[in-house]
């Protein structure tokens, strides 16, 4: 890579990254800043957008947390008229839900910065806060100290997308000494006019950082594949299915979390509520018993034969689910064939054509 | 609207059909009548048509009524409310005066009642008639009660006249007493008809009569007509191929090209233009079931834009091709199957068994129009003069309707006055012709002539295309005389040197935007528009003034005082630059081009030599007396395959060619004065002109039709039509037939906006739509856009045809069926 | 209700009562061969139920669901050749989104075999009939879907 920089961090990576946002705002880039910030009355850093410098100087990008996915919001901030451009901070699997919503006319890439880091991982919301009564340092440890990241969340730690690919700024975080120095590389046509407005030089990236990155590919690929067999094994049946889903409430926190999930109003959730009592009567009557509420597993499979090809696999589904139903595991798993099966990688580019409704002219097979 | 015009179509084959249903769908009342008592005529048979080898018959059916109407396969039948249809009569003559026109028929009456009818076959039993088939008379027998076409119930009976012997016994014997076998018999008039269309189509050369290469002595030698039959899923066999005489299986199978057709002992000195293509997917269909396939052959004819790659196709999957004249069949005497003698080469004589012989018949040279044809009033299709193929017909179905209703222009619909769908929707009651070439003058004539105000939009500073330099007189005259009215009609404006930049809005409210030759900004209103933009010579790469492009070759390089023409040599090389990639076509027109600069040469300097290398001399119709003529007046033809086409060098003297002589197979060198090449054509401003309405181009670039046979005019989107060589390259003559039917169907479309219109089959829950434009892209006929008023995706109830796909692709049902109820569709008992 | 074993010797199979198999066919092509079978005599197992669609394009993958939720032992879905559909590619677009299905009804415990697509022009009535008679005796192999009994979340 030549479009890379090392910026000194004088022991804290996060204000570097801080600086760096602030700096943004002042040549005027940019009118405003998505990224994670700790209100004065919130204890999780939460997606703020951030308009002063000061306010921009304490936020926290490289917190290790995600209470909610930012790319919803990015998407949201970003439909507005062109005099609001918005650098956005965000996970790179935010980063590809993002580029999913832009396909689907739910955002426009045009009005945003995307600025996005190599990602450890994020911690759960109650791990996060648990740790930082430890560490009251977190945001900064947790990217010095691996044991630390080995907290992150289940979905994380078997992700293999750590690095974000459709990005103007990357913050580079691996395979360096965070408290001498973070990278940054710039990328796509806005990405050289960012670099050159900030006046970053380019460098030569190290081997320990290739190296870096290689070992944890290797440890994630790794976790994957254990991960995707297990969820074959343990869920691919009817029964198995029914065992997985048996304690869904019904909530839709999962549809709702789901930053890909775009409809104004979710079908399955009219369906579940809108059944008169003779016709519950009459199903009922059919089997014996009829499990209220209804057409849960119908919910299930409809959001994942509408959302699998775009999963991209952030795992706010599994950490919303207060009945602690793996549903990260089977999204991911079943998205992986289905984007095998259709040759699609959601979030990779917003010119790649969303496939269900692409499809081939060939005459044959 | 205008219910006076009461117009006759004869034969309700599949031209006949369209006749009847564009002139239907301009607000007129059509009798139809039918000889026999089923409507499809020849396509009954036809299971499976080129060029996808499949069906597709139900889409010639009027847009409004396809999502309406269940089951329309037209092998059943099919209903339209302004058309009657009257079975089993025969026309047998037409008097009077345009306008007051009466026919005299003989309705040879309903036989079978199929209402009584139950379908028990019990008159089947007790018939003791027994025929010829009448779909495939070479595949056995049948009584004269008989089913009356392979797609129709049991209760659907056919009583053959000419057959029955009215003996009674089927009536005595059935238990409903459907049958009234003499009932309503004989002549019978008809008056005050407006017009009559005759759309009965050719008939066909029978070898048997003629006992062509012992077709008729030998049962396994069929014609190709009876093929279809014999593969049909419906067929006697059920679709298994097996021989006619024993029922064995066939495992090869031999088609004999051109039996009745390019033969001077018959005098049949014509091409009947689409037997090759039969030939080709019949032995397609026949591969697909395994068999070994050799087709034999002159020249194979795939003209136009997308008979060459099908002819390819048969060559990868296997079909062999043998460019010969087979001299005699004969019956192995040890074997099952039949033996044909051919030689491929001189001096070189093979022979070869075949299980199968098909032979590949075309328009009987025998077959004449009925005397009345002749009468005023009576528009003759293009398809009952010479053999077409489905668009072919089609195209020239909707040319006759509208050239009848050209004819009476006094009483015909007036698409100008009130438009009417619904308050906020109504079709703008004026076209836009793209295209001054044959094609776009004959459309925007057409239509001014049947009251519509037209635009016609041309590139160049003048109008008639490359047409006005043809060689043919007669084409420059019908090219001029076009202009001319076109010209001087008040409802036309033409815009020449005028460029095109954009053309938005829903279907039938259209505008264009383009610059005048000023450079002035225009908007045009339009509720329908005419791509007719034609194609340009492809460029031939010289500085060599001896080596000239086939197009370029002027008329007094023709004359004997042209420099290098006095007891001169010209070569002529076809195809040197198409029917291979990158312009894998045929450009259609170099051939008949060459040939008449040929003869011309050689008429003015009978001592000069002409060759003529070729791969196949591609002339149909009647043009093929100008093979014939050529051939006589002294060219000479050398074919050439496509792996090794002639090379030619420049030299100081002459031009060298150098070739492969295909009989002697030795190297072959003429030293040309002149050498013209046929480089073929280019549809350069098609695919612009399909981004700017927003519709598909071919690979090759030319203008893609919403479906290659059953509508080869219509554009995926509602309203806006293709035509002329823009789309698939044609002769000047035929760019006309093109172009007025394109303004037939044009104003069919028109009609639309005068009709009340049933509504759109989608309804959009506005509350509910993520505007994702999922239905956007799903849309085949772009019927949905985003709507400002309503802040969700719309649909254009005037292109919608009801197919449902956006509502299958919208995640949340914001896009549901008009009157049904997403949940509805969930319930499953 | 029958029991597990009652099932496996195929109980009903003469009167067509042992399997449910839902045949959503499209308008034009697959229903029109449907009718020519008729017309011509053939039969095909009185298992399948054939449900009428415009268009393969417009079946929507949750009516599938649907159907296997609702007890279905197959799906078979019927349509226009590739480039024979009446509304241009209906029939494309229906062989994309299986292609995306699959994977779910996998996780879902039903396999492939339950599915199938097939493209029957509307003079193919033989071909309707081999299509869905071989389908059947397919499913008749894997049996009684499980969902046919569970009682489902």
């Amino acid at each position: 890579m030549h479009n890379f920089t090392l910026i000194k961090t004088k022991g804290d990576p996060g204000r570097t990254v801080n600086s760096l946002l602030a700096g943004l705002v002042e040549k005027e880039l940019v009118q405003g800043v998505l990224t994670l910030a700790v209100g004065p009355f919130s204890s999780l850093p939460m997606p703020s957008l951030l308009c002063s410098i000061e306010q921009i100087k304490n936020s926290s990008p490289l917190a290790p947390a995600a209470g909610v996915s930012a790319a919803v919001h990015a998407a949201r901030i970003s439909r507005g008229p062109e005099k609001f451009r918005t650098a956005a901070v965000l996970r790179p699997c935010e980063l590809r839900a993002l580029v999913e919503l832009a396909k689907l006319n739910q955002a426009r890439l045009e009005n945003l910065v995307l600025i996005s880091m190599e990602c450890p991982g994020r911690l759960e919301n109650r791990r996060y806060l648990e740790l930082r009564s430890e560490h009251p340092d977190l945001d900064v440890d947790y990217y010095l100290h691996p044991d630390l990241q080995a907290e992150a969340s289940g979905t994380c730690l078997s992700c293999t997308d750590f690095i974000p690919e459709y990005v103007h700024l990357g913050i580079c975080l691996l395979g360096l000494d965070l408290k001498q120095e973070i990278g940054i590389s710039w990328h796509q046509e806005q990405g050289e006019e960012l670099a050159r407005v900030m006046e970053f030089v380019s460098g030569q990236e190290s081997d320990s950082r290739r190296q870096a990155i290689k070992e944890l590919e290797a440890a994630r690929k790794n976790a994957w594949l254990n991960l995707q067999e297990k969820t074959a094994q343990e869920i691919s049946t009817p029964e198995g299915l029914q065992k997985a889903i048996g304690d869904c409430l019904g909530c839709f926190n999962c549809q709702r979390a789901c930053p890909v999930c775009f409809c104004r109003d979710c079908v399955s959730s009219r369906e579940a509520f809108e059944q008169d009592p003779e016709e519950l009567y009459d199903r009922g009557a059919r089997k014996g018993s009829l499990r209220l509420p209804t057409d849960l597993t119908m919910f299930h499979l409809t959001r994942l034969a509408h959302m699998a090809h775009a999963c991209v696999g952030c795992g706010q589904c599994s950490s919303v689910c207060p009945s602690r139903i793996p549903l990260a595991d089977i999204f991911r798993t079943t998205g992986a064939s289905t984007q095998e099966e259709l040759g699609y990688r959601p979030g990779r580019s917003p010119d790649e054509p969303v496939p269900l409704v692409r499809f081939s002219e060939e005459k044959d097979t | 609207m205008n219910q006076n015009v009461r117009a006759l179509v004869i034969g309700a084959g599949i031209s006949g059909i369209r006749a009847a249903l564009d002139l239907a769908e301009a607000g007129h009342s059509v009798l139809l009548t039918e000889k026999a008592l089923a409507p499809g005529g020849l396509l009954l048979s036809l299971d499976r048509q080129f060029p996808d080898n499949h069906c597709g018959l139900c889409r010639i059916l009027p847009g409004d009524i396809t999502g309406r109407v269940w089951n329309a396969c037209m092998r059943r039948g099919f209903g339209h409310p302004d058309i009657e249809y009257l079975p089993g009569v025969e026309v047998l003559d037409i008097q009077g005066t345009p306008g007051n026109l009466s026919a005299l028929m003989n309705r040879r009456g309903l036989k079978v009642d199929p209402q009584k009818c139950t379908g028990c076959l019990e008159c089947l039993k007790v018939c003791p008639v027994s025929q010829p088939y009448p779909l495939a008379p070479g595949l056995g027998q049948c009584k004269a009660v008989h089913p009356s076409a392979p797609h129709k119930p049991d209760n659907w009976l056919s009583i053959n006249p000419d057959a029955c012997t009215l003996c009674g016994k089927c009536m005595e014997v059935c238990p409903t007493g459907a049958i009234h076998a003499a009932e309503g018999n004989g002549p019978e008039s008809m008056d005050k008809l407006s017009l009559a269309v005759l759309a009965t189509g050719v008939e066909y050369f029978d070898p048997q009569l003629h006992n062509h290469l012992g077709c008729g002595h030998w049962p396994d030698a069929i014609t190709s007509l009876d093929f279809e039959r014999l593969i049909s899923g419906v067929g006697p066999t059920r679709g298994v191929l097996r021989r006619p005489s024993d029922l064995g299986k066939v495992r090869k199978a031999a088609w004999i090209q051109c039996a009745g057709s390019r033969n001077l002992k018959l005098n049949a000195d014509h091409c009947s233009g689409i037997c090759c293509m039969i030939a080709l997917k019949q032995a397609l269909l026949a591969r697909e079931k395994g068999m070994q396939c050799a087709l034999f052959y002159m020249d194979l004819r795939t003209p136009g834009r997308n008979w060459q790659k099908y002819l390819n196709q048969a060559q990868q999957k296997g079909i062999r091709l043998i460019r010969c004249r087979p001299h005699s069949i004969v019956r192995d005497p040890g074997e099952d199957s039949l033996r044909i003698a051919y030689a491929p080469a001189p001096g070189e004589q093979r022979d070869e068994n075949f299980d199968l012989i098909v032979f590949s018949v075309g328009r009987d040279p025998g077959y004449k129009l009925p005397a009345w044809a002749g009468q005023e009033g009576v528009i003759v299709t293009k398809g009952s003069e010479r053999v077409l193929d489905i668009a072919g017909s089609l195209i020239a179905a909707s040319a006759a309707a509208g050239r009848a209703l050209r004819s009476f222009s006094d009483s015909c619909a007036q698409p100008g006055g009130e438009a009417y769908v619904s308050e906020h929707e109504h079709i703008h009651p004026s076209v836009l012709v793209v295209g001054g070439g044959p094609a776009g003058l004959s459309a925007a004539l057409s239509l001014a002539e049947q009251k519509t105000q037209v635009v016609l939009v041309e590139k160049k500073d003048h109008l008639g295309g490359h047409a006005i330099k043809s060689m043919v007189p007669e084409v420059r005259e019908q090219v001029l005389e076009l202009r001319d009215k076109v010209q001087k009609h008040p409802e036309i404006e033409v815009l020449n040197e005028a460029r095109l930049q954009s053309c938005t809005g829903p279907a039938g409210r259209f505008v264009a935007r383009l610059l005048d030759a000023r450079g002035h900004k225009r908007e045009v209103k339009h509720g329908a528009a005419i791509l007719a933009c034609g194609t340009n010579p492809s460029r031939v790469e010289t500085e060599d003034p001896r080596i000239i492009n086939v197009f370029d070759l002027p008329e007094k390089l023709l004359s004997p005082d042209a420099p290098g023409n006095s007891s001169g040599r010209t070569v002529f090389i076809l195809c040197s630059g198409t029917r291979r990639e990158p312009a894998d076509y045929c450009s259609k027109v170099c051939c008949q081009l060459a040939l008449r600069q040929a003869i011309e040469i050689r008429r003015l300097n009978p001592e000069s030599e002409v060759t003529i290398f070729y791969r196949d001399i591609i002339v149909q119709g009647d043009d093929e007396q100008l093979y014939t003529r050529a051939r006589s007046d002294g060219v000479c033809f050398i074919p050439y395959l496509p792996e090794k086409p002639p090379v030619f060098q420049a030299g100081e003297k002459s031009v060298t060619v150098q070739g492969v002589d295909p009989y002697l197979k030795e190297d072959l060198q003429i030293e040309a004065d002149r050498l013209i090449l046929a480089s073929g054509v280019i549809p350069e401003s098609a695919s612009d002109l399909a981004r700017i309405f927003d519709i598909q181009s071919t690979e090759h670039g030319f203008l893609k039709e919403a479906d290659v046979k059953y509508r080869p005019l219509d554009s995926v989107r509602a309203g806006i039509f293709v035509c002329g060589s823009g789309r698939n390259p044609v002769l000047a003559g035929e760019a006309v037939l093109e172009g007025e039917a394109a303004a037939q169907t044009a104003l069919s479309w028109l009609a639309r906006g005068r009709r009340n219109w049933p509504g759109s089959f989608v309804r959009v829950k506005t509350a509910l739509c993520s505007l994702c434009a999922m239905c956007l892209q799903a849309c085949p006929f772009k019927a949905r856009y985003p709507d400002e008023h309503t802040g969700a995706m719309a649909v254009d109830a005037l292109a919608c045809q009801g197919c449902g796909a956006c509502i299958a692709v919208c995640p949340n049902k914001a896009s549901a069926w008009a009157g049904q109820e997403e949940e509805e569709m969930h319930e499953l008992e | 209700m029958n029991t597990q074993d009652n099932l496996k010797r195929h109980p009903g199979e003469e009167t067509g009562q042992d399997l449910n198999v839902l045949a959503l066919v499209c308008n034009w092509c697959t229903y029109t061969a449907a009718d020519l079978a008729g017309v011509t005599r053939l039969k095909y197992p009185t298992q399948v139920k054939l449900i009428r669609f415009m268009c393969t394009g417009m079946i929507d993958v949750r009516y599938i669901l649907r159907c296997f939720l609702e007890g279905a032992d197959g799906v078979f879905i019927g349509g226009c050749h590739p480039g024979d559909c009446h509304y241009l590619s209906g029939n494309l677009k229906a062989r994309v989104r299986i292609k995306g299905l699959r994977p779910v009804l996998e996780m879902a415990g039903i396999p492939e075999q339950r599915l199938r697509l097939s493209w029957i022009g509307a003079s193919e009535g033989k071909k309707l009939q081999e299509e869905l008679t071989g389908f059947t005796s397919e499913v008749r192999k894997l049996g009684p879907a499980s969902f046919r009994q569970m009682h489902l979340v």
